[in-house]
C-alpha cells in the first residue's frame, strides 16, 4: 500500500516537473521531432557502419558528415552565388571608390576616392552620353505619375468589377491581356501609336492619336520624334507604364475585395452609408495593405524602368538619352567600359530605392489599416 | 426581402405605396450606376485591347497604307489589302537572322530553365528539409540579397564574364542567372508544406535523402515546379539587356534583341513600321499562347513571388 501510494506521488511530481518543463505543446512536439531525428540518424548510420564501438572516430566523423550532407545539396548554387552575386556586391561597392575604374583597360593606375560619385551626380564625367540629373529626373517623373495613377485606376476598376454579375470573367480576361508581354515589342507599338512619319520634311502620317485628336500635318504634337518636347515623351512613357502595370495591380486588388467580409457591407447599409462612403471608409481601408503593398513594390519596380523606354524610344533612348532613365544611364557606362562610374551610379540608385522604401515603410505604418 | 414586403402589402396600403416609388426610385439609380460602370469598364477593356489590335494590323498593312494620313482600322484594299509577306520579309528576307535568333532564344532558353530547375529543387530541399550547419544563416544572406538592385550585379558580372572569355557564347547567356533567389524561396515554401510526418516515415522505410526528393517531393509540388518553368523560360524570352552587352555580335542574341532592332523594306533604307509590327506580333504570340494555356500557374508564381521571369 505504501510502496504504491510513494510511486503515485513521484509520479505526479514527474508529471508536473514535465508540465512545467513544458506546457508548450509545440515545444513538446519539436522536441519529439528531434528525438526521432536523433533515432533515424543513429539508425541509417548504424545499418552503413556495423563496427559502432571500435570506430568511435570514424563514426562521429560520419555522424558529422551525415549532418552536413545538406551543403552537398546547396553547393551549386552557393557556388554560382559567391561568384555572381556575393562577389558583384562587394566589388560593386569598392570599384564604385576607384577614380575613373576600367577594368577591361591595362593601362589603369589605381586611385581611391569619392570623385566617381561627385562626378556622376555633377554629370561632368568627360564621355558624353546620359546625364544623371536628366535621367534621375525622368524616372521620378515616370514612376511617381504613373504608380498612383495606376493603383488608383486600379482600385476603381475592380471596385466597378466586383459589383457586376453580367460579363464578369469577360471583363477581367481582357483587362488581364497586357500581364505577359515583351516590353521591347509593346513599346515598339506605342511608338507606332504616337509615331509621326514622312519624307524628308514632307509629313505623311501623323499617327492614330494625333489624328483621334483631331490633329493634322499642320498642327500635330510632336510626342516622340525628333524635336519633340521631353514632357510629351514622359507622358508617352507614363501611358505606356499604366498600361503594362494596370493587370497586376487589378489581379491583386480584386483577389482583395472578394475576401472583404460582406457583414462589414451590411452593417454600413443599415447605418445609411451611401456608395462612395463605403468605398473610401469601408473598402479602402480593409484593402490598405494591398494597396501600400502595390505602391511599394509599384515604386520599386518604376525606379529600375528601362527595357519599356527602349521599346519606344530606341537603343540610345531618344537621340542621346534625353528620355534616359538611372538603369539606363548604368548601362551606357557599362557599356563604355566605364566601370567605376556605372559602380558608383548603381550604388546611388541603391541608395534612393532603400530611402524610399523606408519612406514608404514608414508611411504605411502610419496609414496602414491592418 | 421580398416577402416580408408583400405582407407589408397586407397591412398597410400607404406605406406599401411609398415603398414602391423608394424602391422604383433605387432601381433607376442603381440603373444609371450601372450604365456608367459598364461604360468604365468597356473603356479601360478598350485601352487594355487596342495596342494589340493596332499591333496585329499594322503587320499586316502596305506601307503605303500605313503612310496614309488618315490610318485605317484594319489593311484597306485599295492599297493592296493584308500583306502576309510582311511576315516572309522579317522572317527570311534580308533584314533576318530570326532562324538563329530563335534557335538562340530556345536553346538558351530550355537548357537554362533545366539546369535552373535543377538547382532550384536541390537548394530548396536542403533549406526546407535538412539540418546543415550555417543554415539559417545561408538562408538569411539570400534573401538579403533580394533586397538589391539586380544591376548592382551586371557591373561586376560583366567583367567577370568578360575575363572569363565567354563573350560571344551561349554560356554568357545561361551560367549567371541560374541561381534565383525568387524561385528557391517559392519552392522552399511549397516544401515546408509537406508534412514531416512524410519524410520521417519514409526515412524509417529507409529511403535516402534524394530518393524521398525525387519520388514524394517533386511531385507533390509539380504546380510550383511548373510555374517556375514557365516564369523562368519566358524569362529568358524578354531579357533584352545582358545579351545586349555581353554578346555584342548579333548573332549571338536573344529575341528581344531582335525586335528592337530596325527593320527595313526592300529597296527603302527608311524604317518600316509595319514591319517592326510584324516581329513585334512574332515575338508576343508565344507569350500569348503561353498566357492563356497556362494562365493559372503563371499567375500562381508571380502573385507568390511578385515577379514574371
Amino acid at each position: 500500500m505504501e510502496d504504491k501510494q510513494v510511486r503515485d506521488e513521484s509520479l505526479a511530481v514527474e508529471e508536473n516537473l514535465d508540465n512545467q518543463e513544458m506546457d508548450n505543446q509545440e515545444l513538446d512536439d519539436q522536441k519529439l521531432d528531434d528525438q526521432l531525428d536523433s533515432l533515424i540518424e543513429e539508425a541509417v548510420l548504424e545499418t552503413e557502419s556495423q563496427k559502432p564501438r571500435q570506430k568511435m572516430r570514424l563514426e562521429s566523423f560520419k555522424r558529422g558528415a551525415y549532418h552536413e550532407q545538406g551543403w552537398l545539396f546547396v553547393l551549386p548554387a552557393v557556388l554560382l552565388m559567391c561568384v555572381f552575386t556575393f562577389y558583384p556586391i562587394i566589388n560593386t561597392f569598392v570599384s564604385a571608390f576607384k577614380v575613373g575604374y576600367k577594368p577591361l583597360d591595362s593601362a589603369y593606375e589605381l586611385k581611391w576616392g569619392f570623385e566617381n560619385f561627385v562626378r556622376v551626380l555633377r554629370g561632368d564625367t568627360g564621355t558624353g552620353g546620359a546625364n544623371f540629373a536628366r535621367c534621375f529626373w525622368n524616372t521620378l517623373a515616370f514612376t511617381f505619375i504613373s504608380v498612383p495613377v495606376s493603383t488608383l485606376l486600379a482600385l476603381l476598376i475592380s471596385v466597378a468589377l466586383n459589383s457586376i454579375k453580367v460579363l464578369q470573367k469577360a471583363y477581367q480576361t481582357i483587362f488581364f491581356l497586357p500581364y505577359l508581354t515583351n516590353a521591347l515589342a509593346m513599346g515598339a507599338v506605342f511608338a507606332t501609336l504616337f509615331n509621326v512619319v514622312g519624307t524628308g520634311n514632307t509629313v505623311e502620317t501623323v499617327g492614330l492619336i494625333n489624328v483621334l485628336l483631331g490633329r493634322t500635318a499642320d498642327n500635330y504634337i510632336n510626342w516622340i520624334n525628333l524635336g519633340s518636347d521631353i514632357w510629351a515623351n514622359r507622358f508617352v512613357v507614363i501611358i505606356y507604364e499604366i498600361w503594362s502595370g494596370l493587370p497586376f495591380k487589378i489581379l491583386i486588388l480584386f483577389s482583395a475585395l472578394q475576401n472583404v467580409n460582406k457583414q462589414y457591407y451590411d452593417a454600413a447599409k443599415v447605418d445609411g452609408a451611401s456608395k462612395s462612403t463605403i468605398l473610401w471608409k469601408i473598402t479602402v481601408p480593409l484593402i490598405s495593405p494591398m494597396l501600400s503593398y502595390l505602391l511599394i513594390t509599384g515604386i520599386m519596380g518604376g525606379m529600375k524602368v528601362y527595357t519599356a523606354v527602349v521599346g519606344l524610344f530606341g537603343e540610345s533612348m531618344g537621340q542621346e538619352y534625353e528620355v534616359g532613365t538611372m538603369v539606363g544611364y548604368l548601362y551606357n557606362y557599362i557599356e563604355k567600359g566605364e566601370t567605376g562610374y556605372a559602380a558608383a551610379g548603381s550604388l546611388i540608385l541603391f541608395g534612393i530605392i532603400m530611402i524610399i522604401t523606408l519612406i514608404n515603410l514608414y508611411v504605411s505604418k502610419k496609414r496602414v489599416h491592418y | 426581402m421580398e416577402k416580408s414586403n408583400d405582407l407589408q402589402v397586407m397591412n398597410n396600403s400607404e406605406f406599401n405605396l411609398d415603398a414602391n416609388k423608394e424602391k422604383k426610385k433605387e432601381k433607376v439609380i442603381v440603373t444609371i450606376r450601372n450604365v456608367f460602370v459598364y461604360i468604365f469598364l468597356t473603356l479601360v477593356a478598350i485601352f487594355s485591347f487596342f495596342p494589340f489590335y493596332w499591333m496585329i494590323m499594322t503587320s499586316l498593312k502596305s506601307e503605303a497604307d500605313f503612310r496614309q494620313a488618315v490610318p485605317g482600322f484594319f489593311p484597306r484594299a485599295e492599297f493592296g489589302g493584308f500583306q502576309w509577306s510582311n511576315y516572309a520579309n522579317v522572317l527570311a528576307g534580308r533584314n533576318s537572322v530570326f532562324g538563329q535568333i530563335l534557335f538562340n532564344t530556345v536553346f538558351v532558353g530550355i537548357f537554362s530553365t533545366v539546369m535552373s530547375l535543377i538547382i532550384t529543387i536541390l537548394t530548396a530541399y536542403a533549406l526546407a528539409r535538412m539540418n546543415f550547419s550555417g543554415k539559417n544563416i545561408l538562408f538569411a544572406l539570400m534573401l538579403g540579397t533580394m533586397m538589391i538592385p539586380g544591376e548592382m550585379f551586371t557591373v561586376t558580372n560583366y567583367i567577370t564574364a568578360s575575363r572569363l572569355g565567354w563573350a560571344n557564347t551561349y554560356v554568357a547567356l545561361i551560367v549567371p542567372f541560374l541561381v534565383s533567389i525568387y524561385y528557391i524561396y517559392l519552392l522552399r515554401n511549397a516544401f515546408m508544406q509537406i508534412p514531416e510526418t512524410l519524410y520521417k516515415a519514409a526515412k524509417v522505410d529507409g529511403i535516402t535523402d534524394m530518393g524521398y526528393l525525387v519520388k514524394v517531393m517533386v511531385p507533390l509540388t509539380a504546380p510550383t515546379l511548373i510555374s517556375i518553368t514557365l516564369l523562368k523560360f519566358i524569362g529568358t524570352w524578354n531579357s533584352y539587356i545582358w545579351p545586349r552587352l555581353i554578346n555584342k555580335q548579333r548573332a549571338w542574341r536573344l529575341l528581344s534583341n531582335w525586335v528592337s532592332g530596325g527593320f527595313t523594306q526592300a529597296g527603302s533604307s527608311e524604317p518600316s513600321n509595319t514591319l517592326k509590327m510584324a516581329a513585334a506580333c512574332i515575338t508576343s504570340i508565344p507569350l500569348f499562347l503561353l498566357f492563356i494555356f497556362f494562365r493559372k500557374y503563371i499567375m500562381h508564381g508571380v502573385s507568390k513571388s511578385g515577379i514574371k521571369g
